[in-house]
């Protein structure tokens, strides 16, 4: 983890449009918010779009920023709201009252299941289906509490719970028979 | 939340993708480019305006001792030169700071801009490859420019950022010993 100052000294040179300052920046967020956006969109030009879009409003607003330590949070919430705004139309949840065993209480759950790979891991989060997904990554991966992802996907907060908890189990499921 | 959710929150960085297309920063630069060329329009047309009023009183002034048409080519080879100009400037200051040398421990304070360089320099192979698939086309033609700017504007700041060192290490000597800068 770089330090505070280094991000807040790269700042201040994009606010005097150092273009190297922009570059370093790039450099350092931008696998982390493709990351980001290709889990919500599921698209990967989608999310080289959204990106640039992203990075150019970041540089554009950056005297917006009030405190520059926060560029990397600051820059996440634009990736996440356009990247949202881009699925928005197309998303759709699985009913889960059609799927009954969806229980807190699911076996060895605390378990993590053995020679799993993260380029396995990436592939079942790819195939998850589209709401699930984005709840998944919103709670998980991006540390956004439910009722955060209730209002920014206007769902109920049981709605994002569930799904969050629909999402898990299908990971585990899709992950253990590969390797068991 | 339990093991295997921590053990994915911890690691989220390995689910990242190992590198990005070069071709996301290029369109990201190219529009920063563009809206800071906007923004610097007025105060250039103003620069441009006295400029041109400064430049027609230097000709008038001139044609007495020169000819006209030797004044213009001379012109037309600078702009043809600028290019070349830039990489012997490049070349110059590369040189003058290939054998510098700090005391060991202010090289921390040069990690950051060496690492701008070398951002530099693979972007810079990002648009030979660039050039070699499309074409030369213009606005890569201003990136070049821009890129050569931006690391004469680089090379000089760590000169400076040297010299500034060394003045001080002179005149209060440290027992840290002298390493090379390795640009």
């Amino acid at each position: 983890m770089k330090e505070v100052d280094y991000i807040s000294m790269l700042v201040l040179r994009v606010k005097k449009n150092d273009i190297v300052a922009m570059q370093t920046l790039y450099n350092d967020f931008s696998k982390a918010m493709m990351a980001t956006s290709l889990r919500i969109t599921n698209n990967e030009a989608d999310s080289e779009d959204i990106l640039q879009d992203a990075f150019v409003t970041s540089f554009q607003k950056i005297a917006q920023l009030k405190e520059a330590s926060k560029y990397g949070g600051w820059l996440k919430q634009i990736v996440i709201n356009q990247s949202l705004n881009q699925v928005r139309k197309n998303r759709s949840f699985v009913n889960l009252d059609q799927i009954p065993e969806l229980s807190d209480e699911d076996g060895n759950e605390n378990d993590i299941p053995e020679g799993i790979t993260f380029q396995d891991i990436k592939a079942v989060i790819h195939n998850l289906p589209d709401g699930a997904r984005e709840v998944f990554s919103l709670y998980l991966l991006e540390d956004l509490k439910h009722r955060e992802i209730a209002e920014k996907l206007n769902i109920a907060v049981s709605t994002s719970k569930s799904q969050y908890r629909y999402a898990l189990k299908l990971l585990r499921e899709k992950l253990i028979p590969a390797h068991e | 939340m339990n093991e295997f959710e921590k053990y994915i929150r911890d690691n989220k960085n390995q689910l990242e993708p190992d590198k990005m297309d070069p071709k996301v920063w290029m369109s990201i630069e190219n529009k920063m480019l563009k809206s800071n060329n906007r923004r610097k329009l007025f105060y250039w047309r103003t620069i441009a305006a006295t400029a041109l009023l400064l430049l027609g009183s230097y000709f008038a002034y001139n044609t007495v001792w020169e000819n006209e048409n030797d004044i213009e080519a001379n012109l037309i080879a600078q702009f043809d030169l600028q290019e070349h100009k830039f990489t012997q400037k490049v070349n110059s200051l590369n040189e003058n700071l290939s054998n510098a040398s700090v005391p060991e421990n202010n090289l921390e304070d040069f990690e950051m801009l060496l690492q701008q360089l070398k951002f530099l320099d693979k972007q810079f192979e990002e648009y030979m490859v660039f050039v070699d698939q499309n074409g030369y086309q213009e606005f890569i033609k201003n990136q070049i420019v821009n890129h050569y700017k931006t690391k004469i504007n680089l090379l000089e700041k760590i000169q400076k950022e040297v010299e500034k060192i060394n003045y001080y290490e002179n005149k209060v000597p440290t027992t840290s010993k002298k390493v090379e800068i390795n640009i």
